[in-house]
């Protein structure tokens, strides 16, 4: 392979197919842990880890692991990569732990991870795997970052801790801050992929591992509705 | 006393302790499958029973096997692997025996192996603590807080489901089309569950 | 359909067993690595929140296991106690830990793990602002929050914040408690 196309399954996951943002996958970390940037960048490397890791086993196994008990394979596999990251962040990074919570451990079922090993590494070679798992981990970074500023911005009216603003609006770093701010930036998201001329993905389902199997209506009727 | 704390344990669970609301667990369902009022309520039962029989699996192996034996730190790919079953098992026995069942939650429940709110809901329910003993759940609080967990998710999806349909009928602009607006009216909704906080401990005073 | 055979039943079974076993035998390593630096890390944060309520005190003796400590001076002699407790607030638990000096008098209270409050009103309740008022009270009578009772001890709720700070304040009783148990009892 050339070295262009590897750069190519490095760099879409960051613009092109952002996972938050353009696939609209892992939703729940994106809103729950974005009330300071910090936070968020924390959220954003362990979820990184777990994916480049997991993507990198998933492939180098991806001709021994039996088709039949191939989702629940990966599940362990990604569980055990939670559990090592979880297990290291308590070790050398107490606050952070305490900061995320019970949102760590819930990285297993983060969408972005299980269908990334579904739809990319249990397809393609370690190498490429790797990049691509890199690759979205920065984009999901990138996008909880974007989103933590500006949560943290407006809500605590500072940056990283740093005081920038005199005023205070506390409803952005509560629950309802959060789905405005994330429906502000899918809307900029949106506009900015219709101007490139792209199709919008506009349900959560598009970019969901299920959607295969539960398309039969509830996702369908989903897709299918919206404009 | 002891019905006293299961329903103020319940109440919380539904009310200030929205899993969806306040807890951000489980958006993928509450945005996606919220469309239209019967496959939100299919899809809020079927978590709602999984959420249950999960927590009654979880608490005694987490509480009698793992506890003792010090391996705790085996509580994420244990539950992850325990609901991932159930989830399966619900299916066939469904399948084999309520056919009819089976039509009207099946599809949801291969969705309901990677929600996020039913491991949420296993492990924070271990991390609770009883108001009125200072000690950990006892079995019987750790069901009624996962039926109310699911109830709350359903009382979420429903209420949600309303506003969702009165969108399609307003006249939203272009780009605020589909998701973005959504999530606009989510985070109404949102707001309006953030005045509940404080309303069971008024409800039902416990001291 | 396709007749299934032992091969197809036997095959899935063994391999994720494998990976199963694997995958165990990893944590098992990695926990055996960080599991004695993670028991410092907790120590390590109790003792830091136990030095910001008796600053004064030169080490701490563990009275009740991971709950009631005996603040003693370099002479060896007990100069006050201090008790962890937690309670439940807004979104999950509040860990609190109390200063009490050998008169029954709190001398510092300190909110060391709010992280499940909501932050900008319930983790406001680690601010000295709100832990100051628990200093000179006494530990023999239980203290409320202002809104809830007309007199005794009281303080003052955090803005926006009631139930996070009910929550402190309960958990700074059952520090009390503990100590009217533990320490005045024996006293007398």
């Amino acid at each position: 392979m050339e070295k262009k196309s590897y750069l190519h399954e490095f760099s879409k996951g960051i613009v092109k197919e952002n996972p938050v943002l353009c696939l609209i996958l892992g939703t729940c970390p994106t809103l729950a842990v974005t009330t300071s940037a910090v936070n968020a960048i924390g959220m954003g490397i362990a979820a990184t880890a777990v994916l480049v890791c997991s993507n990198a086993v998933i492939s180098a196994l991806r001709r021994f692991i039996p088709d039949k008990v191939r989702i629940p394979a990966f599940i362990t596999i990604i569980a055990g990569f939670v559990t090592v990251v979880q297990m290291v962040v308590r070790a050398f990074s107490p606050a952070l732990n305490d900061a995320l919570g019970i949102y760590l451990p819930l990285i297993v079922v983060n969408c972005i991870i299980l269908g990334r090993a579904e739809m990319y590494a249990s397809k393609h070679p370690v190498l490429p795997s790797i990049l691509d798992g890199l690759g979205m981990g920065v984009g999901f970074t990138a996008a909880l970052l974007l989103m933590g500023i500006i949560r943290e911005l407006l809500g605590s009216g500072s940056v990283f801790g740093i005081e920038l603003l005199p005023v205070k609006i506390l409803i952005f770093i509560l629950p309802p801050g959060g789905f405005f701010v994330f429906g502000m930036l899918i809307l900029i998201a949106n506009r900015l992929n219709a101007r490139a001329g792209k199709r919008v993905k506009s349900s959560p389902c598009d970019g969901c591992l299920m959607s295969e199997k539960c398309s039969q209506r509830s996702c369908e009727e989903v897709s299918g509705n919206v404009d | 006393m002891l019905i006293k704390t299961l329903v103020s344990v319940f109440l919380a669970a539904i009310l200030t302790e929205n899993y969806v609301l306040a807890k951000f667990l489980g958006i993928c369902p509450f945005l996606g499958v919220s469309k239209k009022l019967d496959s939100a309520v299919g899809m809020s039962v079927a978590v709602t029973v999984v959420m249950v029989l999960a927590t009654a699996v979880t608490y005694p192996i987490y509480m009698y096997l793992l506890v003792p034996y010090g391996m705790d730190y085996l509580q994420t790919i244990l539950f992850i692997l325990v609901i991932a079953g159930l989830v399966q098992l619900v299916e066939i026995v469904l399948r084999k025996y309520i056919p009819s069942l089976y039509r009207s939650l099946g599809i949801y429940l291969p969705l309901i192996t990677t929600n996020c709110a039913v491991l949420g809901v296993t492990m924070l329910v271990l991390q609770k603590v009883d108001s009125t003993t200072l000690y950990h759940y006892t079995y019987l609080h750790a069901l009624v807080n996962a039926f109310g967990a699911g109830i709350g998710f359903l009382v979420a999806m429903v209420m949600f489901a309303g506003v969702r349909g009165r969108l399609e009928k307003a006249d939203v602009p272009a780009s605020l089309k589909g998701l973005p607006i959504t999530l606009v009216a989510a985070s109404l909704v949102s707001l309006s569950f953030l005045g509940f906080a404080g309303l069971v401990d008024h409800l039902i005073p416990l001291s | 359909m396709k007749k299934i055979t032992v091969r197809d039943i036997l095959i899935p079974t063994l391999s994720l067993f494998l990976i199963c076993l694997v995958v165990t035998a990893i944590l098992s390593v990695t926990n055996a690595l960080t599991a004695d630096r993670i028991a410092q890390n907790e120590q390590q944060s109790k003792e830091t929140s136990m030095l910001a309520v008796c600053p004064d005190a030169d080490s701490f003796d563990e009275i009740i296991d991971g709950v009631l400590y005996a603040a003693t001076d370099s002479g060896g002699n007990i100069i006050g106690y201090a008790v962890s407790t937690a309670a439940t607030g807004y979104g999950g638990q509040v860990k609190v830990m109390t200063g009490i000096d050998t008169d029954g008098v709190i001398i510092g209270v300190d909110v060391y793990n709010n992280d499940d409050e909501t932050p900008g009103l319930g983790q406001n309740t680690s601010n000295d602002s709100f832990t100051d008022q628990y200093r000179t009270l006494s530990a023999d009578r239980s203290i409320a929050v202002s809104k809830d009772s007309d007199g005794g001890q009281t303080i003052d709720a955090v803005t926006s914040a009631t139930i996070s700070s009910r929550a402190v304040t309960a958990a700074v009783n059952e520090a009390c408690d503990i100590y009217r148990q533990t320490i005045e009892k024996e006293g007398e």
